[in-house]
């Protein structure tokens, strides 16, 4: 018997769960009804006005941010909010900065997380339902450049991978640029311009029934610019991208911050404020009562346990244990729940989870059927002490 | 069109010494390390030339309370080293040891509060395979694109390896941070 039969574990190895690894964990957010209530409704609300949602959620580490970005984006595709009437065009993107990364460095990873070959199929679907090309390109994109680097995604050869890095902003020679009928580098007029070429992707999307949202996560690597032109020109970005007439490119960005102070400079300064709106900075706390702790655990072994498959094993076995609680017996469960919940700033997830994920190995070296006191006492002590 | 092709930043091959190195990233990080998982089948102690020895590796580990997860073979006095190497971990009260007889594999992974790097690769950790066998290696960072294969591996060693039949529990760790 291995681990996953010994504690009837359903369709899953373990008790971790993790989003990036196996999508389908995206669908879980347990304990925290109210919190997931008060995101989903800042997102309904961003489909209406400005259009799309643009939020910031911040915590610490180990609280769930990730797997509130993911639950958000597996929200919006399998039970989509009536205000959101295209189907979502989801974006994961994990951003990794430097000291001097700029706009650019930005922009590019947002343009290779969102990809030449979907941008592509939106530039064909436009194609094909459009009597004329360049006025339907002229009505998204408000530049002569962007323009007809996008036509030329459509082109013969290598025009198209020329076209796509000009749009990603790579920095392209003046016989490529000649060749793409272009007049400059994108960027080379500022952040504005990568910006428009965002929004203007975001147009094209909804030409073809997608809502384009990007979901971006470690965003406190922002904090590791430390040139000032760099970090200016990161600012700027997110400036635009911030502007009321963005309508079209949503984000949800996540950032380690204990409060919305902590934030990276640029997120707390006053004009990204003004344009977020304050209501649209969201905390992800440690859960904050014994008895969140107790759903978010409740929660987590109903779904990830065969429920027939322990009952049986119950009932064959004569455990002392009830289905709510399998594997842990009552005594043990109360008190994984006391020691998770004796630091506030412990009650995290990620420590709650592998406090779990602990307690079951330990369980299994010492073949032992159920989760007992002794085990949880030794294992919970470790993670929360 | 000239399009430069190379590595990206997240993933770098080590076809120099690459356990060393992992060892020389894990001693110099500045970094608070949450957690190491070591899984080699052979463990030396590490010493004649190798810059970064056993000892000091555990006095990081003690100082700064490190879970750290140690899966190896059951040594043998075939290997006197690996003897010695696993009674020095023993003395650990942060280090949980299994003995997997089926371990072939060797990974490296170093889990820091909001990072960390992996080391994936042919080495063991001995100073027969630093100093003297081709290796190669390759380190993952947890950062960007690196983050998922990051997790993965985190996951096969912090969880899969030690939950298969096999890997045997030799000692827990027994203090709390």
């Amino acid at each position: 018997m291995d681990f996953k039969e010994w504690f009837c574990l359903n369709e899953r190895d373990s008790f971790t769960i993790d989003p990036q690894i196996n999508s389908e964990d995206a669908q879980f957010y347990f304990g925290r009804a109210t919190k997931l209530k008060e995101l989903q409704t800042q997102l309904r609300k961003g489909f209406i006005d400005p259009g799309v949602p643009k939020i910031f959620i911040y915590g610490s580490y180990g609280s769930g941010k990730t797997q509130t970005l993911y639950n958000l984006a597996y929200y919006l595709q399998h039970d989509p909010p009536k205000s959101l009437q295209l189907k979502p065009a989801i974006v994961h993107v994990a951003l990794e900065m430097q000291s001097k990364s700029d706009h650019l460095d930005w922009h590019l990873q947002l343009m290779e997380a969102l990809g030449k070959e979907r941008v592509s199929q939106w530039v064909d679907g436009l194609f094909n339902n459009v009597h004329n090309m360049d006025e339907a390109l002229e009505s998204l994109f408000s530049d002569y450049n962007i323009i007809n680097a996008v036509k030329n995604l459509r082109g013969g050869g290598e025009m198209p991978l020329l076209a796509w890095r000009w749009l990603a902003g790579h920095r392209l020679s003046a016989g490529d640029l000649q060749r793409l009928q272009l007049t400059r580098n994108s960027g080379d007029i500022g952040a504005g311009d990568m910006v428009k070429v965002l929004i203007g992707l975001g147009h094209l999307a909804e030409k073809n029934g997608n809502k384009l949202i990007f979901f971006m996560d470690e965003v406190e690597q922002f904090r590791n610019i430390s040139n000032p032109d760099c970090f200016e020109a990161v600012h700027n970005y997110l400036r635009q991208l911030a502007e009321q007439k963005n309508s079209s490119a949503g984000f949800i960005m996540s950032i380690f911050a204990l409060t919305d102070d902590e934030m990276p400079q640029m997120m707390s300064r006053g004009d990204i404020k003004n344009r977020i709106g304050a209501i649209n900075y969201i905390e992800i706390p440690p859960l904050p009562s014994v008895e969140d702790i107790r759903t978010f655990i409740y929660e987590l072994l109903s779904n990830f346990i065969d429920r027939k498959a322990a009952e049986d094993k119950i009932q064959q076995q004569g455990l002392a244990v009830t289905l709510d609680t399998y594997p842990f017996d009552a005594d043990a469960f109360e008190v994984l729940c006391d020691y998770a919940s004796q630091d506030p700033t412990k009650a995290l997830p990620r420590n709650i989870i592998k406090s779990i994920t602990e307690c079951a190995i330990s369980a299994w070296d010492g073949e032992k059927a159920v989760i007992d006191v002794e085990i949880v006492n030794e294992i919970a002590s470790l993670v929360f002490g | 069109m000239n399009i430069e092709t190379r590595l990206p930043s997240y993933l770098e091959i080590v076809p120099d010494k690459p356990v060393e190195r992992f060892l020389r990233m894990f001693i110099l990080s500045s970094k608070m390390v949450e957690e190491l998982v070591i899984v080699s089948p052979i463990i030396g102690m590490l010493r004649g030339g190798v810059s970064v020895s056993m000892n000091r590796v555990i006095e990081r580990i003690n100082k700064e309370r490190i879970k750290t997860y140690v899966i190896t073979n059951e040594p043998s006095h075939d290997h006197p080293s690996h003897v010695q190497a696993m009674t020095a971990l023993k003395q650990s009260n942060f280090i949980e040891i299994r003995y997997n007889e089926s371990l072939h594999a060797k990974v490296y992974i170093c889990r820091t509060r909001d990072g960390g790097f992996a080391l994936l690769g042919s080495g063991n950790l001995t100073e027969t395979s630093i100093q003297r066998r081709i290796e190669i290696g390759m380190i993952i960072f947890r950062r960007g694109n690196g983050i998922p294969l990051f997790q993965e591996l985190s996951k096969w060693g912090l969880e899969r390896l030690r939950s298969v039949r096999g890997s045997i529990l030799i000692k827990r760790m027994t203090l709390r941070r």
